[in-house]
């Protein structure tokens, strides 16, 4: 039977970190997959992000001090690991090809369900730098307080505002020339 | 219709993005599967991040030796010395990077250069 439960203790413990680390798997997946989603957008590649992260916390476990909530620790990897895939992704081509393959691939995409507004803001924040996407998706879709945010990304608070502050303008601007 | 973006308003409740059925039932036993077999870094190799230090370290020592050896050599082998750079086109440097097995030393010089 598989364990429901997990604490830090068991997870340091190598007699019962495998099935503590499986009962985190269990209870933190969702979560972890929305907060992926929301940036790389498919499943596919949400598929693929999250097992890296899952991968890299396990493999990282030994160096967790603890000077953070567990669950921090791990949206940090989920979004590192975003990050490097989205860098992956597009390493250096412009934003007209970005924007080109987000709209042709979320419109076909069985996975995606959003109504024409939804689809529209989709594709505009498919057109964000990388970093301002993450921000973007943290503070609008997850309200996150600047002050956590901050602590997350290891940025200073101001930036993250300059950096959501600009995320707005360009989804206005987009909005307005597809009208 | 009109279609704006109001960052102000209320965030939609409705989640676009779907996920196959049944994709966090089994996720986690998939996830395991493939966890079970990869070994957790155990800090019993913590000293291998020490190794390119040490390495480094190596070739800094080798090579304060082989300065020292040339110098060494330098005063009384001095004539003997110079003709061996002369007739062979191999400097003491050369050799000493041949005995680290470094074959491209002007990778080395050329770095220095650049930097």
């Amino acid at each position: 039977m598989s364990r429901s439960s997990y604490t830090l203790e068991q997870l340091r413990n190598p007699e019962t970190r495998y099935e503590a680390f499986g009962a985190m798997v269990r209870s933190l997946t969702p979560q972890l997959y929305s907060q992926i989603r929301r940036i790389v957008q498919y499943h596919d590649d949400a598929d693929d992000v999250l097992q890296n992260t899952w991968l890299k916390a396990w493999q990282n476990l030994d160096s967790f001090r603890g000077d953070c909530l567990l669950t921090t620790w791990l949206y940090r990897i989920a979004l590192n690991e975003s990050l490097s895939f989205l860098q992956r992704q597009h390493p250096a081509d412009s934003l007209d090809n970005e924007e080109g393959e987000a709209a042709r691939t979320l419109e076909s995409d069985p996975y995606f369900d959003g109504d024409e507004i939804e689809l529209l803001l989709q594709k505009a924040i498919a057109t964000l730098p990388d970093k301002q996407r993450i921000v973007f998706n943290l503070r609008y879709f997850e309200e996150m307080k600047y002050e956590h945010m901050s602590r997350l990304l290891d940025t200073s608070e101001g930036a993250l505002k300059a950096s959501y502050h600009l995320a707005v303008k360009k989804i206005e601007q987009f909005f307005h020339e597809a009208d | 219709m009109t279609r704006t973006f109001n960052p102000s308003q209320p965030v939609p409740t409705h989640d676009p993005f779907k996920v196959p059925e049944g994709y966090f039932d089994t996720f986690a036993d998939r996830m395991m599967a493939r966890i079970a077999m990869t070994a957790p870094a155990a800090p019993v190799f913590g000293w291998l991040r020490w190794l390119p230090l040490a390495g480094a370290a190596c070739v800094t020592a080798l090579s304060l030796f082989f300065v020292e050896v040339t110098a060494v050599q330098g005063g009384s082998l001095g004539e003997a010395s110079a003709w061996t750079e002369e007739t062979s086109g191999t400097s003491y440097e050369d050799q000493a990077y041949d005995y680290m097995m470094m074959a491209n030393a002007h990778i080395l010089t050329d770095y220095e250069s650049d930097y």
